[in-house]
């Protein structure tokens, strides 16, 4: 029962995204050019061929259906081109942040998006989107994609990059010139020697179906009845590869990109994606469950493309002022609401990392020069034109806690949960700091109430949501974040030989008190008074307070996946 | 209880048996520290208005008035290093106006302590560099500064006096023809006009006159045509633009365009080089080539015409240099030679430099301080000049002065 209760949770939640890896990168792209230092390396405007075709290995998917952990059936369903072209598209889209300009195949023309959207500029192109042999394994897809970009694309795409060199010089985070006599040499080797090509392959998805059985009681004229459910959750393993060509322009051959990190095509998550829906029999075959799943997949590996996005092509800007504990940068559109910034200084020819912030304004307009990024200073110092680089993040956080809890008996307990930045995740500044908390709780000891104390042993497991703004004392690296949250508790009472089982809604106020290690890592307290409504009417209230670990989880799985907005 | 009563009115017992040595030591702890401040470097106030760095680089000239550098500055903070850059930049500035012979640091120090570095800035870059070394900060920023303001605030002794003369200057180019020439002239002779010189620009050059036939009768060898050129136009200095090229370069695949142009300057009295260069626009990615022309040409102008400037100066310092060149044809040539050089010594300061002696034809070059045109030199020469004969002006223009003796001369 406390096993099954458990998985119930977990399936509830969809928190089934296993931590792969973790990667604090910092990587050496062609930034700057020759007459600026190192120091002040600006991100430069790079351009991405959008190869809008996802190779599946498989055009099905085929799930073993389950009741009571025991194979019934297996079901196939097959991808249409069109859930390919939109898996495809959340995924590229995502991976091409503001910083790219989006090459894009269209008939006969390769054409280039400028980044206000509507300006473009396109040349003829007449190598067709051919695939000898779709549906290849990703050793062969890799091969098949790198010949068909040296054959066709190539040419035209280098045509397309001299040809928009006037325009997209407009848009570049440039150092500012005082001639206008056309770019120079080294501003132009910056503008032609970033454009990449990027392809996904996904492997052969397996899944399962499993059924399980839900009695409800409820009321009927004064009776109580019993009925029964069949809840069918589908679970899909995601995962996919994004491949990442660089068109090396002085052999005209695109290359395998590769970093000290990405010496493979990139890894777009790895676990499973689940989406349940109940049903009055034991139903498996329902193709909109399937559609909603694979919704789902494409839009957790968006959420982690974007985290690869900005772990590969590393954003920076010069610190262009600092008034008091906030510091600004030119705008930079590409920036999300609330992501960390490192500030880096060169100190005796080393960089080092001399605090850190989070983006409090994003400015939208990239050609307005009177509209500026603002940042807070979280912890350590920052002075003006130190390097502020994007960390790479994705607002979720997995952690662990140990406490005591006083409501409903005497209790330690143990927590583990993730938390997740809304205002990171839906880039919206009406939700900055907002955290949303998730949790399984176990808790043990004895049980008691105000009004009943019978000192019993006992058990209780918890799922846990808490909602908090998260307030930074500068420079201190220290947040406090009041909060509300809601519990649901079963709660097992032992008693002699006997198990009595009772549940209760808890309703809670929060005060969470923190220290970031780093932007990845934090240590922190947590302070909560709980008040609960038994469901036998025995009502009662106490602290709880407990401290925990919370580090920074690079993927991000199905329950984060689809509040993740605005790339 | 009692205790812990009496333990503090021990205390206080102890505390008013020393209280006079403590206020002793106290009085004397405060003395010392307040010499310490006093001698500390910190309690000085920084007089220094120089700038703590030295790291200036010329970039060019966007135009005739205005120069682009790139300085470095340093301090200990940022603040302090970006303040230091700019006073770095304008020290520079002042040192490259008056070409430091006339200015030494208390004058510069004296300047730059009672002007704002800002009021010269019109332009600056991003910061291009910020680094710590040794616990300095050190920032590189590229400044435009407004050289004509700046020249007209320094008051003497920093700006030396004006020159007696501004010479004439011609700017000529080897292939007139060439597409790019007349945008090289133009951007010169800008230059030279800002700079307060005479400019004359290139005539067509076939239609040499009498006097071009008459110089090279004299010299008797045919005669590089900028220096003839130089003589008919009459100036004192002759710019010779002896090649202007764009080259196609390819950079990432791409075709870029650069420009290179050499120019020299020579005086046309002597003949002598006084300056020279060869300058080269960057590479860059524009359909047309004039604009790199005019970067190239721009740094060639600065270069060169600060070259000019030196010259002036030293010839300021010696007097003006003339060529005089005597023709006599009667059997007394040695005399009315000897005579002359006489003349010419006495009239002048400096040695006379004699360029060519023969039987008939004679040629000197002269500096000297207060003539300042060839109808001045003539009547200075012709009060000095005892005879034989009398002596005639044949021809004189600029710097260059033709003599015959009256009692035998050929009309040539």
């Amino acid at each position: 029962m406390k096993g099954n209760f458990v998985s119930i949770c977990f399936k509830k939640c969809n928190v089934f995204f296993l931590c792969i890896y973790l990667y604090l990168a910092i990587i050496p792209i062609s930034f700057a050019s020759q007459e600026v230092h190192e120091s002040q390396r600006h991100s430069v405007r790079k351009s991405g061929v959008h190869i809008e075709y996802t190779n599946f290995e498989s055009n099905y998917v085929s799930f073993d259906v389950k009741y009571n952990s025991r194979i019934i059936n297996t079901i196939k369903y097959k991808i249409y081109p069109k859930q390919k072209k939109y898996i495809n598209k959340k995924i590229i889209e995502t991976f091409l942040s503001n910083e790219f300009d989006r090459i894009r195949i269209i008939k006969n023309k390769l054409i280039l998006y400028l980044p206000d959207g509507k300006k473009k500029v396109s040349v003829s192109y007449n190598g067709g989107i051919y695939w000898d042999k779709p549906k290849q394994t990703l050793e062969k897809f890799s091969s098949q994609l790198n010949t068909y970009l040296n054959e066709r694309i190539q040419g035209p795409a280098k045509k397309l990059l001299i040809k928009s060199l006037p325009y997209r010089d407009r848009y570049g985070n440039k150092i500012d010139r005082i001639d206008n006599r056309g770019l120079s040499a080294s501003e132009l080797k910056e503008l032609m020697e970033t454009c990449y090509a990027f392809g996904i392959h996904v492997p052969k998805l397996k899944g399962v179906i499993n059924i399980d059985e839900i009695k409800k009681t409820y009321t009927k004229n004064g009776v109580k009845q019993t009925r029964t459910y069949y809840k069918s959750t589908m679970e899909i393993d995601a995962e996919a590869r994004l491949l990442i060509y660089y068109l090396d322009i002085n052999t005209n051959q695109f290359v395998l990109y590769t970093t000290k990190y990405t010496t493979n095509p990139i890894i777009l998550g790895s676990g499973s994606i689940s989406e349940s829906k109940e049903y009055n029999n034991k139903t498996y075959n329902d193709r909109k469950l399937f559609e909603n799943c694979l919704e789902k997949f494409a839009n957790a590996l968006a959420a982690n493309a974007l985290y690869c996005s900005q772990r590969e092509f590393l954003s920076c800007f010069s610190i262009e002022d600092v008034q008091g504990f906030t510091f600004f940068s030119k705008g930079m559109p590409n920036i999300r609401m609330d992501a960390p910034i490192n500030v880096k200084k060169y100190i005796d020819a080393d960089i080092v990392f001399s605090g850190w912030g989070k983006a409090r304004h994003v400015s939208v307009n990239i050609d307005d020069e009177t509209q500026k990024n603002n940042y807070q200073l979280i912890g350590g110092k920052v002075e003006e034109k130190d390097l502020g680089c994007v960390h790479p993040w994705t607002g979720v956080f997995s952690y662990g806690t140990i406490g005591k809890d006083d409501s409903g008996g005497s209790f330690s307990k143990l927590q583990i949960g993730s938390y997740l930045d809304l205002g990171y995740a839906a880039n919206q500044k009406l939700l900055s700091e907002i955290w949303f908390d998730s949790a399984l709780i176990y808790g043990f000891g004895e049980f008691g109430t105000d009004e009943v104390t019978l000192d019993l042993d006992a058990t209780y497991y918890a799922v846990n949501f808490n909602v908090y703004k998260r307030l930074y004392l500068s420079p201190l690296s220290i947040y406090i974040a009041p909060g509300l949250g809601f519990e649901y508790r079963r709660t097992m009472i032992s008693y002699y030989s006997e198990e009595y089982e009772t549940n209760s809604m808890i309703a809670k106020a929060i005060v969470n008190a923190g220290y970031n290690i780093s932007p990845d890592q934090e240590l922190f307290i947590s302070m909560a008074y709980n008040k609960l409504f038994n469901e036998d009417d025995l009502d009662d209230s106490g602290l709880v307070i407990q401290c925990g670990f919370a580090f920074h989880t690079p993927v991000i799985g199905g329950l984060w996946a689809n509040i993740f907005g605005n790339h | 209880m009692g205790k812990y009563i009496r333990q503090p009115l021990k205390v206080n017992g102890v505390i008013m048996k020393y209280f006079n040595h403590i206020i002793s030591i106290l009085i004397f702890l405060s003395f010392i520290y307040s010499c310490s401040c006093l001698i500390s470097p910190k309690a000085i106030p920084n007089k220094n208005c120089l700038p703590n760095s030295r790291k200036v680089t010329y970039i060019s000239s966007p135009s005739s008035t205005e120069i682009i550098c790139r300085a470095t500055g340093n301090g200990k903070s940022f603040a302090q290093a970006y303040e230091d850059s700019k006073t770095a930049v304008i020290w520079f500035a002042i040192n490259y106006i008056v070409k430091i012979t006339d200015v030494n640091e208390l004058h510069s120090e004296k300047f730059l302590c009672n002007h704002s570095p800002e009021k010269y800035i019109r332009w600056q870059s991003d910061c291009l560099k910020k680094v710590v070394i040794a616990g300095n900060t050190f920032v590189d920023y590229e400044y435009k500064i407004d050289m004509e303001m700046l020249k007209s605030e320094i008051k003497p002794p920093e700006l030396p006096p004006e020159p007696p003369f501004q010479p004439s200057i011609a700017v000529l180019s080897s292939n007139p023809g060439n597409k790019f020439s007349p945008v090289a002239i133009s951007v010169v002779k800008g230059f030279l006009i800002d700079r307060g010189y005479d400019v004359f620009i290139q005539t067509d050059m076939s239609k040499s006159d009498r006097i071009s036939e008459l110089t090279r009768k004299i010299i008797g060898q045919e005669q590089d045509p900028f220096y003839q050129m130089a003589i008919e136009l009459g100036t004192d200095i002759y710019i010779k633009i002896t090649q202007i090229t764009c080259q196609r370069v390819t950079v990432s695949g791409v075709t870029t365009l650069q420009s290179s142009i050499t120019m020299e300057a020579l005086d046309t009295a002597t003949d002598k080089q006084i300056g020279s260069t060869s300058e080269q626009s960057k590479q860059r990615y524009t359909p047309a080539c004039e604009s790199l022309v005019q970067e190239a040409s721009q740094l060639a102008s600065n270069k060169v015409i600060n070259q000019i400037s030196r010259q002036i100066k030293r010839q300021n310092d010696k007097g003006k240099a003339y060529k005089i060149v005597l023709f006599v044809s009667s059997g007394n040539a040695q005399a009315v030679n000897k005579n002359l050089y006489a003349s010419l010594k006495l009239m002048s300061n400096s040695k006379v430099r004699i360029l060519g002696s023969g039987s008939k034809q004679f040629s000197y070059i002269v500096c000297l301080k207060k003539i300042l045109n060839t109808i001045e030199l003539f009547d200075d020469i012709s009060s000095h000049y005892a005879g034989p004969g009398k002596l005639k002006k044949e021809f004189g223009k600029g710097a260059f002065l033709i003599l015959t003796n009256e009692s035998g001369s050929e009309v040539l």
